[in-house]
């Protein structure tokens, strides 16, 4: 792990990071704060954690970033800030801010520096590295821990989800959908049709395979969703609106939560505990192959079709916001 | 190397509180609060990198780093995501009642 | 062999890192959107092809240089559709239709959307 090559990317997210928060223009603020996602996911990579490094380019990087292209689209006509604000005024405001913030960055890193020191195992995790392919049949640590030895973690997770899909629709209510959207240029939705099956292959690889290389049923869900994103903007909102109907989406989101809990409800009924793994009728697998690691197979398509189908329809509902206006 | 992940931690950590801090318009509100939720997600992962670990996918070529806190963030990026997504709701809504994005005229419950 | 092809993909990531920067180049000092997004599409993908394919003899593996190979076609299909995307909506929305910033007269108004 070359020190330089560490420096030269924290360097460079701690710049983007500042024009990001000084730059008055907000779309080049939007793509700073995106280039500083990537460069996160470059650090974490080689911190050698190829699963975060994958889920942080796609979620971060992509989906927030078209999500933010949303919202910020739908406010744009409206004038930014502008003239003093009367009750606090901003001598007060920026150097009371800075002081307080350079206080709290001394006290962090006064509090993190005493943590540094020789780095050894705790005994969780040398268990973790030791006896998950004897206890669950994955090759994957990171995703036998979220779907075996923590998974009423992932279970919350799923809900955390479901309760910000819930949010959302509550408040962006009452659009209706515009259908007479043509969408982009012939060239464009011609070559989306060439691509396309290869994302969605890619997402289904990231997703079945997650027991056995980095990926899950988290990055599955999220580059389907991205996969649904990208064709409402190519071929418009009337061609998607006609074909899936927003019900299915949400019995989608629905069953992956319930195939969730009915696996784990499998595992109780076996005597193993709620959801257990090879305590109850699964059965570990030859190592390495598709059908190992027990249950964690279903459960990583349980999470894909709960996490892709809420983030998609986050997407929708945003849009069907902006179809109201009037404008195109 | 690793002072050298907790000082970036520090100083992007401190930045977004100073972004919420300052900054009138909600949109860099949410620019900061990504910058603190990256800021602890650096922190988690440079916490479990042991030198000469490789990535804890099996069968190792040696040590491997720590998976646990691994886990952690992966929890930690989706739910951060799905927060960033309700606060554009609430951007969007909040920009249908007042006509603007100011944060200093969100001023309904005041008094 | 290992060694002159591990040469000759230094010479194309430095290659690659030269059209890159050019394309930065040109993003930051042409003067309309149009000619900027050529510069753009341009040196870019050629940049990043010429990493891409440097790297090939990099990798620790015949499957991982593959891989390095499909991501280059994959990139080569969907950057030309991009920008092509981008410079399509900014002739839908008549910007600098009637190139006027280039001469000193008062810009004409623009014609109204065709759909």
């Amino acid at each position: 792990m070359s020190e330089p090559l560490l420096a030269f990317l924290y360097f460079f997210i701690l710049l983007t990071a500042f024009v990001a928060v000084f730059l008055d223009d907000l779309l080049s603020s939007f793509i700073s704060l995106s280039v500083t996602g990537v460069l996160m996911a470059t650090v974490f990579a080689l911190l050698r954690a190829p699963d975060v490094a994958l889920t942080q380019a796609i979620i971060n990087s992509g989906l927030i970033t078209s999500l933010l292209l949303v919202a910020y689209s739908h406010t744009r006509r409206t004038p930014l800030p502008s003239g003093p604000c009367t009750a606090c005024p901003s001598w007060l405001r920026w150097p009371l801010a800075a002081l307080i913030c350079f206080l709290l960055a001394v006290l962090l890193f006064r509090g993190m520096y005493s943590l540094a020191g020789e780095r050894a195992l705790e005994t969780a995790s040398t268990h973790f590295l030791a006896e998950t392919l004897r206890e669950t049949g994955a090759l994957n640590v990171v995703a036998a821990i979220l779907l075996d030895y923590r998974a009423f973690d992932t279970l919350g997770e799923t809900t955390v989800i479901f309760a910000a899909v819930a949010g959302i629709s509550l408040l962006l209510s009452g659009g209706k959908h515009v259908r007479s959207r043509q969408g982009l240029s012939f060239i464009v939705k011609r070559g989306m049709a060439l691509l396309t099956p290869f994302l969605l292959l890619y997402a289904a690889s990231i997703l079945f395979l997650g027991h056995l290389t980095p990926g899950g049923g988290f990055q599955g869900g999220s580059v389907f969703a991205t996969v649904a994103i990208l064709i409402c903007v190519v071929y418009g909102t009337g061609f998607d609106a006609s074909r899936v109907s927003s019900k299915s989406k949400e019995t989608l989101e629905v069953g992956g939560a319930l195939l969730f809990v009915f696996i784990g409800l499998l595992g109780a009924a076996w005597g193993g505990g709620f959801l257990a793994n090879l305590k109850g009728p699964f059965f570990p697998g030859t190592p390495g192959s598709l059908f190992s690691g027990g249950n964690m197979l279903f459960l990583n398509l349980a999470v894909g079709l709960k996490v892709g189908a809420g983030l998609s329809s986050i997407f929708y509902v945003m849009i069907k916001i902006l179809e109201q206006e009037g404008e195109q | 190397m690793i002072i050298m992940s907790f000082a970036t931690v520090a100083i992007l950590f401190s930045l977004g509180l100073f972004t919420i801090l300052v900054q009138r318009n909600a949109f860099k509100t949410v620019i900061g609060l990504t910058l603190m939720e990256s800021a602890v997600l650096l922190l988690f992962i440079s916490w479990a990198y042991i030198p000469e670990g490789w990535a804890p996918i099996l069968p190792l070529k040696g040590s491997g780093v720590d998976p646990l806190p691994h886990a952690l963030t992966l929890t930690a990026i989706v739910i951060g995501a799905c927060d960033l997504a309700l606060a554009f709701a609430f951007i969007m809504k909040l920009n249908g009642f007042e006509k603007t994005v100011d944060v200093d005229s969100f001023r309904r419950l005041k008094g | 062999m290992m060694p002159l092809l591990r040469f000759l993909g230094s010479v194309c990531i430095l290659a690659g890192v030269f059209f890159s920067f050019a394309a930065v180049v040109a993003i930051l000092r042409f003067p309309d959107v149009y000619t900027r997004l050529h510069g753009g599409t341009k040196a870019l993908s050629g940049g990043a092809l010429l990493i891409l394919l440097g790297s090939m003899p990099y990798a620790g593996s015949s499957l991982g240089a593959l891989k390095l190979l499909l991501i280059a076609v994959f990139f080569l299909i969907s950057n030309p559709m991009a920008s092509h995307a981008i410079a399509r909506a900014c002739h839908r929305r008549t910007l600098f239709k009637n190139f006027s910033h280039f001469s000193s007269e008062t810009p004409i108004e623009g014609e109204s959307m065709r759909e």
